[in-house]
């Protein structure tokens, strides 16, 4: 990768104006704000290095080439436990995912933890949906009563989620929706025929629900030095145009250009060095993952970015007496509020209609159905709500799987595209519980010495109520539709399988109740930044990513304005 | 870097790739393929059984691109013991009766509409064989690019273009079954 400086392990550079922990969706942002804002950084990276393009090894393999069709024998499965539970699981995307035999963590109660250790980590498996929260998010929790309030509002973060926005390159429509504001966007990808048949359909039956195209970190035309969509639907192999936004195609290749930017992977956090005399961290202290060396490195500020569990594994890993309970823990809350989201129910449905239409390509955007419940007033049994991801299409040759059938003429019919199909999935909030924590064991530890994490989650009755009501939904908008089929399911309510985990080292005003201000600067230690997923107060129903990346560009902004003002 | 590949006319090309591409309509000579989970007997009724599930039509049957070997290594290496078990049992007890029919399509259709009633439970290794050679023929390079249309980079997106009763569905190219 052009202009990368890799850190050689012989190199005797160790100190530098910032340090990165993570290369993911936030870690590669800190990397890109902080050295264009001209700090000499380095990102630590404990998985390998996968550069762009070059190490995508399977991009553009054609079916009939992927070993046993892109299936994972039961005996190549028994390394991947937990992780052959995603959805994209197969021969295309297995090395970007951790096995889970040399990467274990105990589960008190049951948590799916889906990992990518790899420049880039699971930014080049996410599911690129960007929507903003509103003020109907950031108020919740003080309008509720639930846990503690967030210490920021919308106007707090609007610059940001523009200025994210306009770097990555997010697709959409600007829908004029109050609690999901337009941003900055690309233009849209089009919904197909189908799909503006069901949002005429609701918007005459449900007149608050809307059906807009999904908001897509994809690029629908060239932006910044990357290549439109090909509209391949393929992204998550890696992508030859850069169109879907991940660290290892924007952030950091532009982090590089700086020249400012060293990357060291294989290193494996074992502590954040406090300094009791200054009240600060003086660097991080890792462990080389294949010479299992111990190596320090020095910096002014630590932006800690190793994903919401990572991260507070770090903070509590890196106990010392004067905060015996884990790192900036004065709060005592670090652990604290485990959420994922809670989905994998809905409703399914089928159309015989508008067999004249098709569409060409496959487009890598689904269709979404903003919030609608307890925005206007709290009238249901449960708080919060929940959006859809829906997708649709033709039906292929694989409908043949689950109905009668032989012969030439029933495979002649499964040459040409069947009945359209839908598939409603709800997305929904989770409150925040003090009961789903986040821990490390007293007595597991992993190959390099660190101890296990110990996750222990699980969904109250503010979710279960949700989710009667998520699949209700469902079926009551398919039917309005007029399918000719409709079908509810439910695959199950595991914390974890979402892959939106977030909160255990939450901002918040007060630092007895809160790990992180305001600016995601740990109350206790202020050259200590916390910007993944742990930092987030509640879970609001969009998806995530977004959020964080706004929320680090904000605070690499604080942080290196505090610098140089020299209050850090 | 996309700045450092060949591009002509919006694709671009990596010769490897595209050799593949193609290469390879019909399946590689297999004939001395020796099957690792059935015996030769079972492997021989399979190739039978497949061919009559799907034949050869303007397209390849089943066997023709080798949708069998398919079904011989995903069986030994994709599914458990007790599936494995149930696929032999059934293939066994299938074999003398699928020889003996008179109308041998006729006999396969009757046991496909049997096992997809409810509760069929002694069929499920029909059902596996059935599932797993759609998925054999259709993923193969024969099926992806004659029996589907396969585009590999298919450029721009267009959300709605007419279709009619020539219209070829695409090849599924995420394949997660």
């Amino acid at each position: 990768m052009p202009g990368f400086n890799i850190l050689e392990k012989a190199a005797k550079q160790n100190s530098y104006d910032a340090i990165v922990i993570g290369s993911g969706i936030t870690g590669g942002i800190a990397a890109k704000e902080l050295t264009e804002k001209g700090l000499k950084v380095l990102v630590l990276e404990r998985g390998r290095m996968v550069e762009h393009i070059k190490d995508y090894p399977t991009v553009l393999t054609d079916p009939w080439d992927l070993p046993l069709r892109n299936m994972v024998s039961l005996e190549e499965q028994k390394e991947y436990e937990i992780q052959k539970s995603i959805y994209i699981f197969g021969q295309d995307s297995k090395h970007f995912l951790v096995k889970d035999t040399d990467h274990p963590y105990v589960q008190e109660k049951p948590f799916t933890w889906h990992r990518g250790y790899q420049l880039g980590g699971r930014s080049l498996l996410w599911s690129k949906h960007c929507y903003r929260l509103s003020d109907l998010d950031f108020e919740a929790n003080l309008r509720d009563g639930v846990a503690i309030d967030w210490p920021i509002r919308y106007k707090d973060i609007a610059p940001w989620y523009d200025h994210i926005e306009k770097y990555v390159g997010i697709s959409g429509n600007r829908d004029g929706i109050s609690h999901l504001p337009d941003g900055e966007f690309l233009p849209p990808f089009e919904m197909n025929v189908f799909e503006k048949q069901i949002r005429e359909r609701l918007r005459s039956s449900f007149p608050e629900r809307d059906l807009i195209i999904g908001r897509m970190a994809i690029l629908t035309k060239d932006h910044n030095g990357r290549n439109k969509c090909h509209s391949r639907n393929l992204c998550y192999r890696g992508c030859i145009y850069g169109a879907p936004y991940s660290s290892n195609s924007a952030a950091l290749p532009d982090a590089a250009k700086t020249g400012n930017l060293t990357i060291r992977p294989f290193s494996i956090v074992q502590e954040l060095m406090y300094d009791a005399g200054t009240r600060k961290l003086k660097g991080v202290r890792i462990i080389d993952t294949e010479t299992k060396d111990q190596i320090e490195f020095f910096a002014k500020i630590i932006f800690l970015n190793a994903s919401t569990i990572g991260s507070t594994q770090i903070l509590l890993q890196s106990a010392i007496p004067e905060f015996p309970d884990g790192l900036a823990n004065n709060s005592g809350v670090l652990g604290h509020y485990l959420m994922d989201h809670h989905a994998l129910i809905g409703a399914n449905g089928s159309f015989s209609g508008l067999k004249d239409h098709f569409y060409y390509g496959q487009r890598p955007a689904s269709v979404y159905i903003p919030r609608f419940r307890n925005v206007e007033k709290n009238d249901r049994n449960y708080l919060r709500g929940f959006g859809y991801e829906n997708y649709t299409g033709r039906k292929d040759w694989s409908r043949g799987i689950g109905m009668a059938g032989i012969g030439a003429a029933w495979k002649e019919n499964l040459t040409h595209p069947g009945d359209w199909w839908a598939y409603f999935e709800a997305y929904g909030e989770t409150l925040p519980a003090v009961t789903n924590t986040v821990t490390l064991s007293k007595e597991k530890k992993d190959k390099w010495g660190i101890p296990l994490p110990v996750l222990s989650m699980e969904y109250g009755e503010n979710e279960v109520n949700m989710r009667k009501d998520m699949q209700q939904s469902a079926v009551e908008m398919l039917k309005a539709a007029n399918m000719d089929w409709v079908e509810p399911f439910d695959y199950g309510l595991q914390p974890g399988t979402v892959i939106h985990e977030m909160g255990t080292a939450r901002m918040g005003h007060d630092p007895k109740t809160s790990v992180l201000n305001k600016w995601n600067q740990a109350h206790d230690i202020k050259n200590l930044f916390v910007t993944d997923g742990a930092c987030m107060v509640s879970s609001p129903c969009q998806n995530p990513s977004l959020t964080y990346m706004a929320l680090t560009a904000r605070a690499c902004d604080y942080a290196v304005k505090a610098l140089k003002k020299g209050e850090i | 870097m996309i700045r450092s590949l060949g591009i002509i006319g919006g694709h671009v090309l990596f010769p490897s790739v595209l050799s593949s591409f193609v290469s390879g309509c019909r399946g590689r000579d297999m004939s001395g393929y020796t099957p690792v989970f059935f015996t030769e007997k079972e492997f021989a009724a399979i190739k039978e059984l497949i061919d009559i599930i799907i034949p050869a039509t303007t397209t390849a049957s089943a066997s023709v691109v080798n949708t069998h070997i398919f079904l011989d290594q995903v069986f030994k290496q994709c599914l458990d013991d007790k599936m494995q078990a149930k696929i032999h049992v059934g293939i066994n007890e299938f074999m003398p009766l699928l020889a003996s029919a008179a109308d041998k399509h006729a006999f396969v259709s009757e046991t496909d509409k049997q096992s997809f009633e409810k509760d069929n439970k002694s069929l499920s290794w029909y059902r596996a064989v059935k599932k797993y050679t759609l998925i054999g023929y259709f993923t193969s390079a024969e099926g992806s690019t004659k029996a589907s249309s396969y585009v590999k980079i298919p450029d721009e997106y267009k959300a709605d273009i007419r279709a009619d009763e020539h219209t070829l569905n695409y090849a599924n190219t995420s394949l997660h079954f």
